[in-house]
């Protein structure tokens, strides 16, 4: 019997990661267009009509932006690349984790750059903070939609009702929780926590999320 | 050392449709194999279970001795271009190309672009916007320049004109001899690649009814011709697959054996051995292969 030798494999994880890289237009420069307009509109409103009432500061518009951009963008990417990444001999494993790298690079690179501007227009003293708030705030949002792909990649429709309906539940639970009397009480909790312990329960959610993405796209078929 | 892919007791079913069957197989070697059948016989569903892409109602799939739906390693050295590939919106040719550069170590760049200029691919052009023979011709460029040790061809060709599917049998053909890999090809186009074909798996309804080596088959089955009254007195007591009679005359085919052909020429009755699509046309009771 004549036997195959198969060559020594690359790094697989590293490989999905960096075919993100190959069309930057999606994830980094389209976002960087937008978010570059919206930020010299509102320059130009600071500069030409300053006694007009003002709309919004930048800070307050922009990292809502890119939540929602990132968002959907986190979704089509993890979407539509996998079925062409596993017939390209990826595994689920490595095809997810490289591209939630991927989107964990987007993250620094644009809380980075929201920091700095902030930096710039003197708007925020506390540049550290500022940056791993936005940072935590970007990858959980990417790891959300993460999770709505995964859900859909796993039980197709039923998945995204289900993410859906888990979504409504949370969001639904604020209001719910100030109908009852126990917004107080809540935001007293939240409010005692120090950054420090902030930030760890935000990467335990955005780590909380991966993982349920994980353990869908394990079984999860590509759509044809 | 285990099989390079091997099956057990392999089944996936669609709600009440038994799409693959308790399909046992084993390849053991490199070579190029044929996966035939009608459409809708399950072909796709078993090269999307032996790849790892669906996973099995029951029985279990190896690849390289390994589960394809939770092994990297596995799953390195394996491509698998499908009729029905979704490439993500935004992806020219190029992208496709450049993507399966990345991730295949064996990947033969001045190749890939030698098959580009014979297929006549706009590299530039988005995948959404290429013709249906062109979508295929991606498929088959990337497939082969990949040279990936297992590579899973599902219908390569759909869209390509004759001439198209003639070069790109030449192409796998030329390319095999220099580099010897596991090629699995499904086609109803059976005619058409018979002569490439070393083994075949013949799939009607779920289930495998040929694994057999093409040599083998040779002679392994017979057309008579003749009238009919001979021609019935000769079939009887073996094994027939399939009879037609027009008037007096009837045409039946059968299965063979080294003696069978001389006898039945004796006989006054016209013996034609079977060709490999006659011979599963026959075994799967239909024309519809003949038609495709």
């Amino acid at each position: 019997m004549s036997t195959i030798v198969t060559p020594k494999p690359k790094n697989r994880l590293l490989t999905a990661f960096r075919l993100n890289l190959q069309n930057l237009f999606p994830g980094l420069i389209t976002p960087l267009l937008i978010l570059g307009a919206l930020l010299l509109s509102f320059a130009m409103v600071e500069v030409f009509v300053r006694d007009l009432p003002r709309f919004g500061a930048p800070m307050d518009v922009a990292p809502s932006f890119l939540g929602v951009y990132l968002f959907v963008n986190s979704i089509i990417t993890l979407g539509q690349r996998f079925s062409v990444s596993l017939s390209y001999g990826l595994s689920r494993r490595d095809y997810y984790f490289g591209t939630l790298a991927y989107f964990a690079l987007l993250a620094v690179v644009f809380s980075t750059l929201l920091t700095l501007f902030l930096v710039l227009i003197d708007a925020i003293n506390q540049p550290l903070t500022t940056w791993v708030m936005l940072f935590l705030l970007l990858i959980t949002v990417q790891f959300s939609g993460a999770l709505a792909t995964t859900a859909f990649l796993r039980f197709r429709g039923w998945g995204v009702v289900g993410f859906i309906a888990l979504f409504v539940v949370l969001i639904g639970s604020v209001p719910m929780g100030r109908s009852r009397g126990r917004a107080g009480r809540s935001e007293q909790f939240i409010s005692d926590f120090t950054e420090v312990a902030g930030a760890g329960i935000a990467l335990s959610i955005a780590a909380l999320l991966a993982t349920l993405g994980y353990f869908l796209i394990r079984f999860s078929r590509p759509k044809s | 050392m285990s099989a390079l892919i091997e099956t057990t007791e392999l089944s996936k079913s669609f709600r009440k449709l038994e799409a693959v069957d308790q399909v046992s197989l084993a390849i053991e070697s490199p070579g190029i194999y044929g996966l035939l059948g009608r459409n809708g016989a399950g072909k796709s569903t078993l090269m999307n279970l032996m790849a790892g892409h669906e996973i099995p109602t029951s029985g279990q799939t190896a690849l390289l001795g390994q589960n394809p739906v939770t092994s990297s390693s596995a799953l390195a050295d394996m491509i698998f271009i499908k009729e029905s590939q979704v490439y993500p919106e935004n992806f020219k040719v190029s992208h496709a190309i450049k993507m399966a550069a990345a991730l295949y170590e064996n990947f033969d760049s001045e190749f890939a672009a030698e098959l580009v200029a014979k297929f006549k691919l706009p590299t530039k052009r988005l995948i959404r916007k290429l013709s249906r023979g062109q979508f295929s011709a991606v498929g088959v460029v990337i497939g082969l320049a990949a040279r990936a040790s297992i590579t899973f061809l599902d219908e390569p060709y759909l869209g390509m004109d004759a001439a198209a599917r003639a070069e790109f049998y030449d192409v796998l053909l030329a390319d095999y001899a220099e580099h010897p890999r596991l090629v699995v090809l499904s086609t109803h186009l059976i005619d058409e690649v018979a002569d490439l074909l070393e083994h075949v798996f013949v799939i009607d309804d779920g289930k495998i009814i040929l694994d057999s080596n093409t040599d083998d088959l040779k002679g392994q089955a017979m057309s008579i011709e003749g009238d009919t009254e001979k021609a019935e007195a000769f079939a009887l007591g073996k094994e027939v697959l399939d009879r037609k009679s027009i008037a007096s005359m009837s045409r039946i085919s059968l299965m063979s054996n080294p003696g069978l052909f001389a006898e039945a020429q004796n006989l006054g009755l016209n013996p034609q051995p079977l060709s490999l699509q006659q011979l599963i046309i026959a075994s799967t009771g239909t024309k519809e292969l003949e038609n495709a």
